[in-house]
């Protein structure tokens, strides 16, 4: 069960080690486990496990405790709102400067919290609803906080022709973690995803800004060991990263 | 066959080529100085004589594009597309990393023959070092006067902005791409009303690919009749084609559209031939929404109309990847079916229901557990996504179909063989616990 989100509210009623694996509750549903594993080569495929996961087919909605604390302290610094603000000029609404202002925000502290949502929505002039439905859209913005540096690795067809199916494996196994986990020491967060547009590459992977190409599994240790895996050679912009003030955020900026 | 002379890629390898400095050393900026002369009406025709198709996999002619839009309008906007996500194309990452300059120089064209006031560059989210080189050369050419108020000097002013996306690749529709840029969820708009009528902000708006924008200062420096010289008529000018799996040299490469397949696998300039001796199975020629070829099939024309003769949906990206035969078109399967039912944005429910089934089951068919007419659901569930044109919001399932279906029509042999070989008892074991 590792890996698993765990589920709050009364489905707790059937939480706990089960003694048969095959439910015939009708609320329950099962789903296919079996994840991103195997290789594209044929003998891999025969050797994969058949895992079976069992979950809730419901969530219960807790609506007695506050999402935001009303009372808690502005997590937006006044140099983040300003940045922010500085890109109402470049769009006809104030409603598109959205996407900008979250690059900046999960920049300036990591990832995007109800609270953090909530007062993207109050400078932009927007129900927090709109901002949440954006943000859950788009596979970049962590609303928990992730690592100091992501991991993206590429898993589309040229990357796996190529043996990316083996790099992300070896990776898993010297992080520890599985796909969408962080490391304990908070070093890493591993995430997957489609292709990454360097298939003359392949296989490829990001660590935060910076492109690696044909990584292969021999080359992981040294990736991983090298402080500055993740700097790029040209000169960076510093258009969507928050004012260099806002250092103070909780969670590290992302930028090592 | 005669190297062909590189036009788009020319920049490629010169230092420095992403400075201001160099590209204007290399006769950059003319052509927009001579377009800032004439009319935006004359340009337009240029392109339209041109006869320019857009380069992001549709083929409409971008000048006829450009001419939709309504004569009493007051303000336009411009939208280059630089969402590039389709599987395995990579020639606008390359352009943007090699020739910056050449794309804000066909921005600033584009913009001037459609009397845009705002360019926004929507760039895929996870192009990071592309934005960073992007970036500096729009502050050069701002630096330099060439945006922002009364570019080079004359009373035209166009603004130009990067918009970052955030990992979607159906915000690379245009409509779709739109509503990301108002800072919605990338979903697709019905159309009509297009987005030259009616697109961002409500104004009248066009959307260009980088290639396409690319394309245009050279138009403008040679003339319509030159770049109709380069091609088939019906495919004129340079095209950039990437290659890329098990062949020797991976890469992006520039050429007539009028190479084969064969041509840009194996040719020396190009793919230079299969890795350590392997062989062809199939190659997705078009990015792997156009479908699939057989090794048989590899002689299909890169140009606009021929792939339709092979069954596939277009030329789409001209971007191929080559599948050999030491590997499992199961996996294949798989890997193109978990795509689509990862990038579906959820809208239409064909297509959401469909690219989440056609995931599961190829799923279950590279795990071992597949029965043979599990092929015909598949097939049949593609044809519930696609059986009429305008059934869906955007492209998108048809893209998803291609692939499935041409994959499980033309290597059914192969694909039936694999799941009669597979462990018996395996696929009733998993269905039994599924069920």
């Amino acid at each position: 069960m590792k890996g698993r989100e765990r589920i709050h509210g009364p489905a707790l009623l059937h939480e706990g080690p089960r003694k048969d694996s095959r439910p015939s509750d009708s609320g329950l549903c099962v789903t296919l486990a079996q994840e991103d594993r195997e290789g594209i080569h044929g003998p891999a495929v025969q050797r994969l496990p058949i895992a079976i996961e069992i979950r809730m087919a419901w969530k219960t909605i807790d609506r007695t405790t506050p999402v935001v604390d009303a009372d808690a302290p502005p997590v937006l610094s006044d140099g983040v709102r300003d940045k922010i603000r500085s890109f109402f000029v470049r769009y006809e609404t104030k409603r598109a400067v959205l996407l900008p202002a979250l690059h900046v925000v999960q920049h300036a502290l990591g990832h995007i919290s109800w609270q953090a949502m909530a007062e993207i929505a109050e400078i932009l002039e927007i129900p927090p609803s709109d901002v949440m439905d954006t943000v859950s859209f788009y596979t970049h913005f962590w609303t928990h906080p992730k690592g100091k540096k992501v991991i993206t690795v590429c898993r589309s067809l040229s990357c796996e022709l190529m043996g990316g199916a083996d790099m992300l494996d070896t990776l898993k196994k010297k992080l520890n973690i599985t796909e969408h986990e962080t490391t304990t020491d908070g070093r890493y967060s591993l995430v997957t995803e489609e292709c990454l547009a360097g298939c003359d590459h392949a296989p490829c992977l990001l660590v935060n800004e910076k492109l690696h190409k044909r990584v292969q599994p021999a080359d992981v240790d040294k990736l991983l060991a090298d402080d500055s895996n993740d700097r790029v050679t040209m000169p960076r912009s510093d258009l969507f990263d928050p004012p260099h003030e806002t250092s103070e955020s909780p969670n590290g900026a992302d930028e090592a | 066959m005669a190297s062909f002379e590189p036009i788009l890629l020319r920049n490629r390898g010169v230092e420095n080529s992403t400075s201001l400095e160099v590209y204007a050393s290399r006769g950059g900026y003319q052509a927009v100085r001579k377009v800032l002369q004439r009319s935006p009406a004359d340009v337009i025709e240029e392109v339209k004589s041109a006869n320019l198709r857009g380069r992001g996999g549709a083929g409409f002619p971008a000048g006829v594009k450009w001419s939709f839009l309504p004569k009493d309008r007051t303000r336009t906007l411009l939208c280059v597309n630089a969402d590039e996500s389709e599987p395995p194309t990579f020639c606008n990452r390359v352009l943007i990393e090699t020739d910056p300059h050449q794309l804000i120089e066909g921005t600033i064209i584009a913009a001037y023959a459609t009397q845009s006031q705002v360019a926004y560059v929507y760039m895929r989210g996870e192009f990071h070092e592309q934005f960073h080189i992007l970036q500096k050369a729009i502050d050069e050419a701002y630096a330099a006067g060439y945006l922002g108020k009364n570019v080079f000097g004359s009373e035209f002013s166009v603004e130009c902005y990067v918009h970052r996306g955030a990992g979607a690749y159906v915000c690379g529709e245009e409509t779709g791409l739109i509503e990301s840029l108002e800072g919605k969820r990338g979903w697709p708009r019905i159309k009509p009303p297009f987005p030259a009528v009616e697109g961002l902000f409500a104004l009248p708006t066009v959307v260009n690919n980088v290639e396409t924008l690319s394309c245009l200062p050279h138009i403008i420096e040679r003339g319509a009749d030159w770049f109709t010289g380069i091609g088939p008529a019906h495919s004129a000018g340079p095209k950039l084609f990437c290659v890329s799996g098990p062949v020797n040299k991976p890469g992006c490469y520039e050429g007539a559209m009028d190479i084969t397949v064969r041509d840009l696998i194996e040719r020396d300039d190009m793919g230079g031939g299969m890795m350590d001796g392997k062989e062809i199975r199939a190659v997705f020629p078009g990015g792997i929404s156009m479908g699939v070829l057989t090794a048989d099939e590899i002689n299909m024309k890169l140009d606009f109309d021929d792939p339709r003769n092979f069954g596939l949906l277009g030329l789409g990206t001209a971007a191929a990847v080559v599948v050999d035969t030491d590997t499992d078109l199961r996996s294949v399967l798989r890997n193109i079916a978990r795509f689509y039912g990862t990038e579906s944005c959820g809208q239409c429910t064909q297509c959401r229901e469909g690219t989440s089934w056609m995931n599961k089951i190829a799923t279950r068919i590279a795990m071992g557990a597949g029965r043979v007419e599990d092929l015909d659901i598949l097939l049949e569930t593609a044809r519930n996504m696609g059986m009429m044109p305008g059934l869906s919001i955007c492209g998108l399932p048809d893209g998803a179909t291609f692939p499935i279906e041409t994959l499980v029509k033309k290597f059914r042999p192969e694909l039936e063989a694999a799941i009669l070989a597979q462990e018996p008892g395996r696929a009733e074991a998993v269905l039994n616990v599924l069920n």
